[in-house]
């Protein structure tokens, strides 16, 4: 992580306090240049990272925590000792900025924190220039920002920051959770991870894809425990195209918490271990279970007819659940008008004013109804696939929480969204082990069995686009009409990117039982004024969003666009199954026009959209594939072709590259004065073995090449 | 407790960030703050008049008082606006502000709701960082405030005391809104000489009268009807070309009988800027030792010249700190040398004092860049805003520039070109021009030679590069990571075409400012052979069509980045046994500012293409928009034409 990156974030949790005392200045410098810190390394640079920007000599991240007199002491420390191979990186590592002091209040306790940062250049000739970090920087509202003096290119920088928090000691409290790789921008030579805690804090801990195991260092007192984790020459990250690094790449997992006594131990959000003595590095199903069972807890009220009026459309127990998904995000639509008010600083009528309902709050209420009318049903605690496996799973935070109730054709439930009755799973669930429980009458969590949910395929979550292209008569102009209709993951993504908000608050209203701006009369006046100052904000977007599409598309399309408008046909946010429609109409010029004298050629595969480009580094790739999910793109493209032309070249058109990771087949047909083409690419599997990117790369390669494919409109 | 569950929520396109404020649900009395349906007609009247205006400076009133400082024994300034803000659009979200610095203090701030009662926006009071300096001291109280509706309104009132007149650059007429109904007034005491210089008056449109007073003040008037508001684009002329704006000459002040002079003329602000650099206490024997080991064995000026101007061009960062003083004084050399960074001062200094030790007659020079329009002699400060090395030897003027890299000796970067520079003359200043490069001497010239083989077109390139080009080359390629440099390259020589495969790259030295940049590498390109019914389309594998946007919705001139000659020249054999049915259309337009040309020539072997993109002159003013326009879209036009042949 560059060094600005990782300050800025370390700046997100600091506070001001009095000036630091020299003495712990001392202390601080000693703990990473001085006799304390014991590690020795070589500065030497391998060979083989010598046309590196920069190496990581050292990288040592270090947290401790402690409590004393009533407060929690919170340390969170790294240094970097880095050699600077050319501009670039000198130019990276020349100016820092810092929040040396900073106040912050978390909720009802406030955090007291200070940072000490120290920076030094070793010289080739290993002469070493100590910065002073506090007469050298200058200071600027509540930050410092230091420039780096004589440093050059072939110079080491080492630097650290120090940030110590403190605050009163709550009865529980849970530090945020570091997923991390353990590779970074630059390759690191060495690396170390060390922590340090006390009783009364728990801490899970897990290294993942073959990093190194933690240790336990003798520390010589009974209370501490320090930890360390080192690892050596670690490679510079690399990302590449469909990845997920915390699945395939060395790191770790950890979390702290604490919890002074065993009721607090119950009330956090973390999965710990019988004593603080232990690293938990595992999580077992019935701890899970255990967990859960004291989080997960059915509406303590009733789920009536008339509690969901307005919402209900019929009688079978599905078109209850639909209503209280329909309640819950009118609720929700109400929550976004609240928040874009106030954002805009427009006073929201009480009436009208709605937080935002919380995620669980759905499903509780949905568990409430299928209690009380015996409807079985199951929770589903699955861990996203980004997240690696869920036995290997140590972070409560992490895992996700999903209904499945079990009609004859099953229900799965989750979050609220603007775009769906209910969301079923989440993709980044689909096909992952998952725990099921049941929950039955006491409301308790009662059986437990493990399942591979579901998996979407690619026909199901489909986008197909009917492409109506019509010339003008010079050919160096087109109008384009297109119809995208979207299903499954595709149509919540297609719904996503084109619904406004005032889209989906007009929708939203217009079906409620009362339209939510009809108000009491003790708050008309005010609501007058909601309304009023609403219109002229949505009015003002709409204008905006108009002027904005045709750019919009133009960088979707991969051409100059002209003019555009777009619509939507159906926003289908109530039918899980009808296709989300939208039409666009817009008008390029000639970027995809090649003048031959009487003739022109005609970029036609350009007209179905921007292709996936492999660069020529990807083609080589040993990392997995990891995909959102399966899906299908689909397209129609029908040409007008003008009067006094034929067309040439169709058999180029005509495509088939199948194989077990998906494929593009293109098809091309004239029928009267019109060509008709037509595309389909689909990927079937959310997953690839690297061993098949190959066969990916088959129908990529064709996809894109049919991109480029091209007709001659030859004159008669 | 309140239980966490993270489940992955969409957000909606265009769902402003939602920061849940704790806001007062008091109703605010609205009826007082509310626009009158006059006010809502008037600001539909004004936005039909000017449709992309959203703010109306309304009854705008702005007053500088100039008065005799007893403090700095010197000229202060008072500066006072007063306005009624209205959007003219159905809602407006603005920030308000009032800059100052070390020299100024706002002394009023006021935002109050139409009905003159007090609005409940947080004033806050930052550091504003300035483009390009790491640190200055350029402060600004400024509040958010927001414009529910069309016509909506707020009176806004600021007051801003500079103790020094001479830090009181310039008045701007135009601002941030249409100004209507606009009243400037300069108030100038008895004692107090000052001279009002006008810049960018549109013609009839500001009206200028002067009274005295009883006292003998004076108080000169600047009226008019509306003035258009500024306009903020990318690759404009600086703001000192393009808006009016008035620039107070503060000449001299009579305490007690006796007059004191200040800026009388520009040889008064020479000597000021000429006090600022005697201030700074070099010590060169510190860099001795350095220095005779850098120049060590090379005996001619041009070569020791050169060492030292390319050193500190390669090992001196630019990082400037421009607070009080540090605005104008340079850093010590010695300083600058031992941290290796510094500010367009520092590095200059460093490099005079670097040349003096080596025997050169190097002087510190003010200059104005590009960006501003002004000319050396004006008596004010807002004559430099940059500072370079002037170097003169057996008659021949260099202008080194510490702050640019990669730049030869010689070459001068393209925003100093043409401007006055008044160079460190002792007593009085020496006056001369950095001379203005021609649009040949920045060249980008390709040529290559190409055949059909099956249905990709293969063969050789070379690119040379020289000037300002070679310059910009450097500079880019050397900002890269050393791991990113070759892919970034390769990427730039296939013009970001998938289509294109670059093999056998070789160059020459990509650090050598004094020598053509050559590259050479074979081109394999893909899918521009296109062959129907035994026809062959074959179109031109490394040609870059011009950007069609690039004046889109402008409303300022444009300002190219360097004069310069950019040109292909690209053979393509004939395919063997086929023959070309027809040239394709040459194209050329040709003009003081701009020569775009398309050209097609039967050779020998084939056919050659020869394209060129020259610009002769910076600015393109809006009136040649269409022109070029119209010259770019046939230019990709005929660029877009393919060789037919039939056998």
């Amino acid at each position: 992580m560059n060094p600005k990156i990782k300050f800025l974030i370390t700046a997100l949790t600091l506070i001001v306090i009095a000036p630091v005392k020299a003495q712990k200045k001392e202390e601080v410098r000693d703990f990473f240049w001085g006799n304390s810190n014991k590690t020795k390394y070589d500065t030497t640079i391998p060979e083989k990272y010598k046309d590196e920007s920069a190496v990581v000599i050292n990288r040592y991240d270090y947290y401790d925590y402690s409590e004393g007199f009533g407060k929690v002491k919170y340390t969170s420390a790294a240094m970097r000792t880095v050699k600077i191979q050319d501009a670039a990186a000198l130019k990276l590592f020349s100016e820092f900025e810092f929040y040396q002091n900073f106040r912050k209040s978390y909720g009802f306790f406030s955090l007291r924190d200070k940072t000490l940062f120290g920076v030094r250049i070793i010289k080739p000739n290993k002469k070493i220039i100590e910065i002073d970090t506090e007469k050298d920087s200058k200071e600027i509202d509540n930050k410092k920002i230091l420039a780096i003096p004589n440093l050059e290119i072939g110079d080491i920088i080492d630097y650290y920051y120090y940030t110590t928090s403190s605050f009163i000691a709550p009865i529980y409290h849970y530090f945020d959770p570091e997923e991390e790789t353990l590779c970074e921008r630059y390759p690191v030579l060495n690396y170390k991870l060390a922590f340090n805690t006390e009783n009364d804090f728990f801490v899970n801990f897990q290294s993942i894809n073959g990093a190194p195991q933690l240790k336990k260092v003798d520390t010589g007192k009974s209370r501490e425990r320090l930890y360390e984790l080192t690892a050596t020459d670690i490679p510079k990250a690399d990302y590449p195209r469909w990845f997920y690094p915390l699945v395939e790449l060395p790191g770790y997992k950890f979390q702290v918490c604490l919890a002074q006594n065993n009721a607090a131990e119950d009330l956090v959000y973390f999965i710990h271990s019988q004593s603080e003595r232990d690293i938990k590095s595992s999580v077992t199903k019935e701890e899970i279970k255990s967990f859960f069972n004291k989080r997960i807890v059915p509406y303590s009220g009733s789920v009536s007819k008339k509690n969901l009026n307005g919402f209900l459309t019929g009688e079978n127990d599905i078109d209850y659940i639909h209503a209280i998904f329909k309640q819950n995000r009118f609720k929700l639509a109400k929550s976004y008008d609240t928040s874009i008010a106030e954002e805009a600083k427009i006073n929201v009528p009480n009436s009208l004013y709605q937080e935002r309902p919380r995620d669980l709050e759905v499903l509780t209420t949905a568990m409430r109804y299928c209690l009380s009318n015996d409807i079985p049903y199951d929770l589903i605690i699955g861990l996203p696939r980004y997240d690696g496996k869920i036995e290997d799973n140590i972070l409560a935070t992490n895992f996700r929480i999903l209904m499945r109730i079990n009609f004859k054709e099953p229900i799965y439930l989750s979050g609220l969204t603007p775009f769906a009755v209910y969301d079923g799973i989440d993709p980044i669930l689909e096909g992952t082990k998952a725990y099921i429980f049941a929950q039955r009458g006491s409301g308790k969590l009662t059986s437990m069995t493990e399942e591979i949910l579901p998996t979407s395929t690619a026909e199901e979550n489909k986008e197909n686009v009917q492409i109506k292209i019509t010339p003008s008569s010079d050919l160096q102009s087109f109008i384009i009409e297109a119809r995208n209709s979207s299903i499954g993951h595709l149509k919540r993504e297609n719904q996503s990117n084109t619904i406004a908000f005032y889209d989906f608050l007009k929708e939203e209203y217009a079906a409620a039982p009362k339209h939510p701006y009809e108000d009491p009369s003790s708050e008309k006046r005010k609501m007058e004024q909601f309304v009023k100052e609403m219109t002229s904000l949505v009015e003002k977007r709409m204008e905006e969003d108009k002027k904005d599409l045709p750019k919009e598309i133009g960088e979707e399309f991969g051409a100059t666009v002209l003019e555009a408008e777009r619509k939507i046909i159906e926003s289908a946010r109530n039918e899980i199954n009808a296709p989300f429609v939208f039409d666009t109409k817009f008008k390029i010029g000639a970027d995809f026009v090649k003048n031959a004298g009487e003739n022109t050629v005609i970029e036609i595969g350009k007209f179905i959209g921007s292709p996936v480009e492999i660069a020529e580094k990807e083609r080589v790739r040993t990392a997995n594939i990891y995909m959102n999910y399966p899906r299908t793109f689909e397209n129609v493209l029908t040409f007008e072709i003008p009067a006094g032309y034929e067309v040439k070249g169709l058999e180029k058109l005509n495509k088939k590259v199948e194989n077990e990771t998906g494929g593009f087949t293109s098809s091309a047909t004239i029928q009267g004065s019109t060509l008709t083409v037509k595309t389909k690419r689909y990927y079937l599997h959310n997953y690839e073995a690297a061993m098949n990117w190959p066969k990916m790369l088959a129908f990529l390669d064709a996809a894109f090449q049919f991109s480029q494919e091209k007709i001659l409109l030859k004159k008669k | 407790m309140t239980l966490y569950i993270s489940i992955k929520i969409q957000t909606l396109r265009n769902l402003f960030t939602t920061i849940f404020i704790a806001t007062c649900s008091l109703v605010l009395a609205q009826k007082n703050i509310d626009p009158t349906p006059e006010e809502i007609a008037l600001a539909v009247k004004w936005r039909g008049k000017h449709p992309t205006v959203d703010l109306l400076e309304r009854n705008y009133r702005e007053k500088v008082t100039f008065f005799d400082n007893a403090n700095s024994d010197g000229v202060g300034v008072l500066n006072e606006i007063k306005a009624n803000l209205m959007s003219l659009s159905k809602r407006l979200d603005m920030a308000y502000s009032e800059g100052y610095d070390q020299e100024s203090a706002v002394e009023v701030f006021k935002i109050l709701h139409r009905n003159g009662k007090s609005t409940r926006f947080e004033i806050r009071d930052e550091y504003y960082k300035s483009d390009g300096l790491f640190y200055n001291d350029f402060r600004v109280k400024w509040a958010q405030i927001d414009f529910p509706v069309q016509g909506y309104n707020y009176l806004v009132e600021t007051a801003t005391r500079y103790k020094d007149a001479r830090y009181f650059s310039k008045v701007y007429l135009s601002g941030l809104g249409l100004r209507a109904n606009f009243e400037l007034e300069f108030i100038i005491p008895k004692n107090i000489e000052i001279s009002l210089l006008e810049y960018n008056f549109p013609e009839n449109q500001i009206q200028k009268k002067e009274t005295i007073d009883e006292q003998g003040n004076r108080h000169i008037l600047y009226t008019a009807a509306e003035i258009l508001p500024r306009i903020d684009e990318d690759d404009a002329p600086g703001d000192s070309y393009l808006f009016p704006h008035i620039i107070p000459v503060v000449k001299a002040i009579t305490k007690n009988g006796v007059r004191k002079t200040l800026f009388e003329n520009g040889d008064a602000v020479y000597a000021w800027n000429k006090s600022m650099i005697e201030l700074t206490e070099n010590k060169p024997k510190e860099l001795k030792p350095f220095v005779d080991d850098l120049v060590k064995g090379l005996t001619k000026d041009e070569d020791k010249i050169k060492k030292m101007y390319y050193w500190v061009q390669d090992n001196i960062r630019y990082i400037a700190f421009e607070d009080g003083i540090a605005g104008f004084k340079p850093d010590e050399a010695q300083n600058v040398f031992n941290k290796r960074y510094g500010d367009c001062k520092g590095m200059a200094n460093l490099l005079a004092e670097m040349l003096k030790l080596q025997g050169y007659d190097a002087r510190l020079a003010w200059i104005g860049t590009d960006h501003i329009a002004y000319k050396a002699d004006l008596p004010a400060l807002a004559a430099f805003n940059h500072m370079i090395c002037y170097l003169k030897i057996n008659n021949k003027e260099y202008f080194l520039d510490g702050t640019e890299s990669y730049t030869g000796l010689g070459l001068n970067a393209s925003r100093i070109q043409g401007k006055e520079v008044l160079v460190d003359g002792g007593a009085k200043p020496l006056r001369t021009k950095v001379p203005v490069s021609n649009h040949t001497n920045n060249t980008s010239i390709s040529k290559g030679n190409f055949k059909v083989e099956g249905e990709k077109l293969v063969g050789k390139m070379s690119r040379a590069f020289d000037g300002e080009s070679r310059t910009n080359f450097f500079q880019q390629f050397h900002a890269f990571a050393n791991d990113f440099k070759s892919e970034n390259l390769t990427n730039y020589l296939k013009r970001y075409d998938k289509n294109i495969e670059i093999k056998d790259l070789g160059f020459s030295d990509l650090n050598n400012r004094d020598q053509t940049l050559k590259l050479d590498f074979e081109v394999i390109a893909s899918n521009k052979v296109n062959s129907y019914e035994g026809e062959l389309y074959v179109e031109f594998p490394y040609e870059t069509e011009l950007n069609l946007e690039l004046l889109k919705d402008r409303k300022l001139p444009f300002v190219f980045e360097i004069l310069g000659t950019s040109k292909t020249e690209v053979i393509i054999e004939n395919p063997p046994g086929y023959q070309l049915v027809k040239l394709p259309e040459s194209f050329s337009v040709a003009n003081d500012i701009f020569e775009i040309s398309v050209k097609f020539t039967p050779v020998t072997s084939g056919v050659k293409l020869e394209s060129q993109y020259i610009i002769k002159q910076k600015t393109l003013p809006t009136n040649q928009f269409k022109n070029y326009e119209e010259t770019a879209k046939k230019y990709n036009q005929k660029i877009r034409q393919t060789l037919t042949y039939k056998k």
